[in-house]
């Protein structure tokens, strides 16, 4: 079951090899007393797409697949299953890893209670266009975790690094804003985006507060603004670039550009390489006086 | 139902730029560069995208706004006005609407239309002449053959054009769909015999084989069921699909205020979300992710029934194709029949 339009033949028996043996290991796992379930991906029912699987048996086991389609971040789903007794299999490829390391280090989940499958990822492929999905195509980043098993060497992924159009950086100012009101006014304020990620997870989000009332639900274009921001800024140097958000949204926002610039930005201005990929310490926990401003006028 | 005549393709465009003189027009009309469609104001010179793309928002959206302001109010020294706010200024038509999303209205009329009537929504119903495309089937997702709508001449519609080959054969079905038609008037010729038995022979893809029966001894036997502890695994909880919903209908009441004035609106509300029923004084009777997951389904298919007489579904598939995890409601009826070990839907 294996749809991938880019994905050769040779490395298409090694993604089968892989998904037998998650399997093995996920049903391992599950026959342990202490095993709650196994969560990885299966078929979406037009085996067009994965999502995400929660096995709770050797034998549902056998539903779960790894190919070049597993988008989803299985990790997202750790901070509410944090009060669960037992122990929680979990298969992550790179993005997942670092979602799961940043959930650890932020006291979301424990790693005592989690069985951690690491799957070294060549590259998933986009389901729409064929092509290889343009975050994996961007990613070089090893998926360093202290991994219960493996399936395979984790190393970096060997991709070529091209960055995927439009790029934002070459646009001036107004255009760069013209691009941003005609992508954010296409959101309808579901916040699938914002359900989705790994790193909303706070107990009580501002967006449903309604004493105090921190944003309006007018759901006119400064609302959205204001939404969107806030996400954003809630996620620098947090958000692991897996992309969940751009894909649930139901009306194609580009949020995946959105952090990718975020990401950029942390990276120049603070030399911030990435959530969870290093122990450093969390973007917005620090400060130096040294922290250029260029905001504010201040030094570059 | 009377054949009035063939209309063009190529016509289309023009007749609605004529019509939008005297009515307020909708209609799909492409929307960014995926090929995705919108149901929005017609204005002279924008191209009609007539089916094979079921628009990801629902008819709903031109009776029950997403956000719809009632009133506004403003203050000065000593006078406080407030301002009713008018639901649409002009009749309109809408084009091109399909088979699922028109048996929609029939539902929601059942809540919207009963008493105490609302009469905004009143008003948008009955200033509407609904133009229905009959519907070949717009994609994989379609099941409306399942739950009893005929997707070729659906009940609610006033004029229905049957795609044939470069055109279409336009019926007229109600009093308001004649008033219409004399409109087309200038657009139409006689059909040919072959055209009007394509006419009479279209039909649809629709699937008619998703079940969306009760579990063995009924939806109560299932209230406390371990399968919803499955079926809401991996829902993120995001209502999706209930804003895709052709028929979803729940919405909230919002004031605001700005400087010495403000407004009150309603704001499309969901199920799945957390504080849907969270309470003035704290306390939230659906706390829990797995029985806010309940309540959409039950529901669609046990209290809308019990309550109006019908499924609260129209098979139009947009909650499995919307759904990051492309989670259907035909998927967990089956799920909860099941309602073996198996499931994880
Ligand atoms: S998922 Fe898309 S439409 Fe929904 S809130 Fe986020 S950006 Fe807006
Ligand atoms: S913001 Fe989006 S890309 Fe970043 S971690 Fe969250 S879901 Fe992933
Ligand atoms: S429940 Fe799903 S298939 Fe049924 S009417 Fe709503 S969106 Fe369409
Ligand atoms: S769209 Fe899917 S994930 Fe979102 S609330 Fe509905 S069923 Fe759950």
């Amino acid at each position: 079951m294996f749809h991938a339009i880019r994905t050769p033949g040779r490395m298409r028996d090694q993604l089968k090899d892989m998904q037998t043996r998650l399997r093995e290991i996920a049903a391992a796992f599950l026959e342990r007393p202490d095993a709650l379930f196994f969560i990885g991906w299966e078929m979406t029912p037009d085996e067009k797409e994965t999502r995400p699987f929660f096995a709770r048996n050797p034998r549902q086991a056998q539903r779960l697949v790894w190919n070049d389609l597993c988008h989803p971040n299985p990790a997202s789903y750790l901070p509410r299953l944090r009060d669960r007794e037992g122990m929680i299999g979990v298969a992550v490829k790179g993005c997942d890893a670092r979602a799961l390391r940043e959930l650890i280090r932020a006291n979301q989940i424990e790693r005592k209670n989690l069985f951690v499958l690491g799957i070294p990822c060549t590259g998933l492929v986009d389901p729409n266009t064929g092509a290889i999905a343009s975050r994996c195509a961007e990613c070089q980043y090893p998926v360093d975790f202290d991994y219960d098993e493996t399936l395979g060497p984790m190393e970096t992924p060997a991709l070529t690094v091209e960055r995927s159009a439009p790029d934002l950086d070459a646009m001036s100012l107004q255009q760069r804003r013209a691009f941003w009101k005609q992508e954010l006014d296409k959101c309808i304020r579901c916040d699938a985006c914002r359900k989705i990620c790994y790193g909303c997870y706070c107990p009580e989000c501002i967006f449903e507060m309604s004493d105090p009332k921190w944003a309006t639900n007018r759901g006119d274009l400064a609302d959205k603004i204001f939404y969107h921001a806030v996400r954003a800024y809630h996620l620098a140097g947090r958000c692991v670039g897996c992309d969940e958000c751009a894909r649930a949204c139901p009306m194609g926002v580009r949020l995946d550009l959105l952090n990718r610039s975020l990401r950029d930005h942390a990276k120049e201005m603070f030399s911030f390489d990435g959530a969870g990929i290093t122990d450093e310490k969390p973007l917005l926990r620090t400060f130096s006086t040294e922290d250029p401003d260029p905001f504010f006028g201040g030094d570059e | 139902m009377t054949v009035i005549g063939y209309m063009k393709r190529s016509a289309l465009e023009g007749v609605l730029g004529d019509i939008s003189d005297k009515l307020e027009v909708i209609a799909p009309l492409p929307s960014g560069d995926k090929g995705a469609v919108e149901l929005r104001r017609f204005e002279k010179g924008a191209q009609v995208s007539i089916g094979p793309v079921k628009p990801m928002l629902p008819l709903k959206t031109i009776f029950l706004p997403p956000v719809e302001q009632i009133f506004r109010f403003s203050k000065s020294e000593n006078e406080t006005t407030v301002t009713a706010s008018t639901p649409i200024t002009r009749d309109r038509v809408v084009f091109g609407a399909l088979g699922c999303d028109i048996a929609a209205l029939a539902l929601i009329d059942e809540v919207f239309l009963r008493e105490p009537v609302d009469e905004a929504y009143r008003e948008r119903r009955t200033r509407t002449t609904i133009v229905a495309l009959a519907c070949e089937g717009q994609g994989p997702e379609c099941f409306c053959a399942s739950v009893g709508i005929d997707p070729v001449r659906p009940g609610g519609a006033d004029v229905v054009m049957i795609p044939v080959k470069d055109g279409f054969i336009v019926e007229t079905i109600t009093k308001k769909g004649e008033q219409l038609g004399t409109m087309l008037q200038g657009a139409l010729r006689d059909p040919t015999g072959p055209q009007k038995k394509t006419a009479r022979s279209f039909t649809s893809t629709s699937r008619s084989d998703v079940d969306l029966s009760a579990p063995a001894g009924g939806w109560s036997a299932v209230w406390e069921s371990e399968a919803w502890e499955d079926a809401s695994a991996r829902c993120i909880g995001c209502g999706i699909c209930t804003v895709v919903c052709p028929t979803c209908h729940c919405f909230d009441v919002h004031d605001e205020r700005h400087g010495n004035g403000g407004e009150r609106f309603r704001k499309w509300d969901s199920c799945m979300a957390v504080n849907f029923t969270m309470m003035a004084h704290g306390e939230n009777p659906r706390p829990q992710h797995r029985a806010r997951v309940r309540q959409r389904y039950m529901h669609k298919l046990v209290y809308f029934p019990e309550n109006h007489g019908a499924v609260a579904c129209v098979g139009c598939g947009r909650c499995a194709v919307a759904c990051p995890n492309r989670t259907g409601i035909g998927e967990v009826a089956d799920r909860m029949r099941e309602r073996e070990e198996d499931s994880n839907e």
